[in-house]
């Protein structure tokens, strides 16, 4: 079992960094697709998190590429912001359903002047 | 193909595929289950990485904290558990072209300048270093936006709790 | 450890479930009965459908969950290196933490805390 283990340890180094960034370009993408077609503010929500998941694939990839430390605290810090930004956000979305009936965006054209 | 270059393209289509049904999706509830699926097949690239805090904090902030944030306003703010109507074809067609355009363009600026495919140079980061990275003060220190985060962290606690309660009063 | 262990989990968690359905679906024997389609085959039938409106409170109590979740996953990094930094790291934290206790204060006295 060990000796198992071992030998595929030696195969994980094997996946360049290139590919992780592939992905979180492709990842990053598809929440700014989602952004600009959806119309219901929570998908909206749901999309930043893709992008800001992305932003943070590709923050890990680089940090553990470059052995820096430095990559993986601002992922922490971005994190955090999510978890802010999904707190405040919702609670005001629950506001504008109380006063609205509705959580679509294309409902809240009053504050375009 | 090596079994770690299998897993990569497994978990990352898994993403992928789970990202394009959480934006196409016309209910609103399939829609955070499968944002759910994409961000734990995250955690397995984190996990790939040999980053297995970060793993760990990505199941618990993301899973276990924004996904059932998110689920719990659903519940608020929906009506019925009804259908979302699709997005007219033109707006769906502009958004894909643009965000198609968007990944070539971020894709040739990868295949510009990405590194040089050096496969040894892969080492993870240890949680030690991470601690030393949040704690220390002087170059490559962030004591400072640690302290600030806490206040960013209290800042949306005390919004969200004021705006959420002034609704519960009338 | 990453990528062999992330195997085996995989591997050991198909074989579980895979397995556990088939040894069932191949000894058991198979009864059809009206009752077992329910969501309780004991007790009151359930009243209503599903998608009701939650309370909001249930919303504030995920929120403050989710800030405090927040805080305890900056405190892992801390832990492992409190020993090498010493005093200077402790004041940091203590910092942090009552940052955020005040938050706390705040829910309580709003009365975010308690169960309506």
């Amino acid at each position: 079992m060990n000796y198992f283990l071992s030998n595929l340890t030696l195969l994980n180094i094997t996946v360049p960094v290139q590919w992780y960034l592939y992905l979180s370009a492709a990842l990053f993408c598809i929440g700014v697709a989602g952004a600009l077609t959806r119309r219901n503010a929570i998908i909206l929500f749901m999309s930043v998190e893709l992008m800001l998941n992305a932003v943070n694939l590709l923050m890990v990839a680089f940090s553990n590429h470059l052995g820096d430390a430095s990559g993986q605290v601002f992922v922490f810090f971005v994190m955090v912001v999510a978890a802010a930004e999904v707190a405040v956000g919702l609670a005001i979305l629950m506001m504008i359903y109380r006063n609205t009936g509705s959580v679509d965006v294309g409902f809240l054209k009053k504050l375009k002047w | 193909m090596t079994i770690a270059n299998f897993i990569f393209y497994l978990v990352s289509s898994m993403i992928l595929v789970f990202g394009v049904l959480t934006i196409s999706t016309r209910q609103l509830f399939r829609s955070a289950i499968y944002l759910l699926f994409s961000l734990i097949n995250v955690a397995a690239l984190f996990f790939l990485m040999d980053n297995e805090f970060l793993a760990a904090v990505q199941v618990v902030v993301y899973v276990g904290g924004i996904i059932v944030l998110i689920l719990f306003s659903l519940f608020l703010t929906q009506q019925a558990g009804l259908k979302l109507p699709l997005p007219g074809l033109g707006r769906s067609m502009m958004a894909g072209l643009l965000s198609f355009f968007g990944f070539v363009l971020l894709f040739s600026l990868l295949l510009a300048a990405s590194p040089e495919a050096d496969e040894n140079s892969f080492s993870a980061i240890t949680m030690k270093e991470i601690g030393f990275g949040l704690l220390n003060f002087g170059k490559n220190g962030y004591v400072l936006p640690f302290e600030v985060v806490s206040i960013l962290l209290l800042a949306a606690m005390i919004g969200a709790i004021a705006i959420a309660f002034k609704t519960k009063k009338e | 450890m990453g990528a062999g262990s992330l195997i085996l989990l995989i591997i050991c968690g198909v074989l579980f479930s895979v397995g556990g359905i088939l040894v069932a679906k191949l000894f058991g024997p198979s009864s059809y009965n009206e009752q077992k389609l329910e969501a309780y085959e004991c007790g009151v039938p359930t009243e209503g459908g599903t998608w009701i409106q939650y309370n909001v409170g249930y919303y504030l109590f995920a929120l403050i969950f989710l800030i405090f979740d927040v805080e305890i996953v900056f405190l892992f990094p801390w832990a492992v290196v409190i020993r090498e930094m010493g005093v200077i790291a402790f004041l940091e934290v203590l910092i942090f933490v009552f940052i955020l206790f005040l938050g706390l204060l705040y829910a309580w006295k709003k009365g975010a805390l308690k169960w309506v």
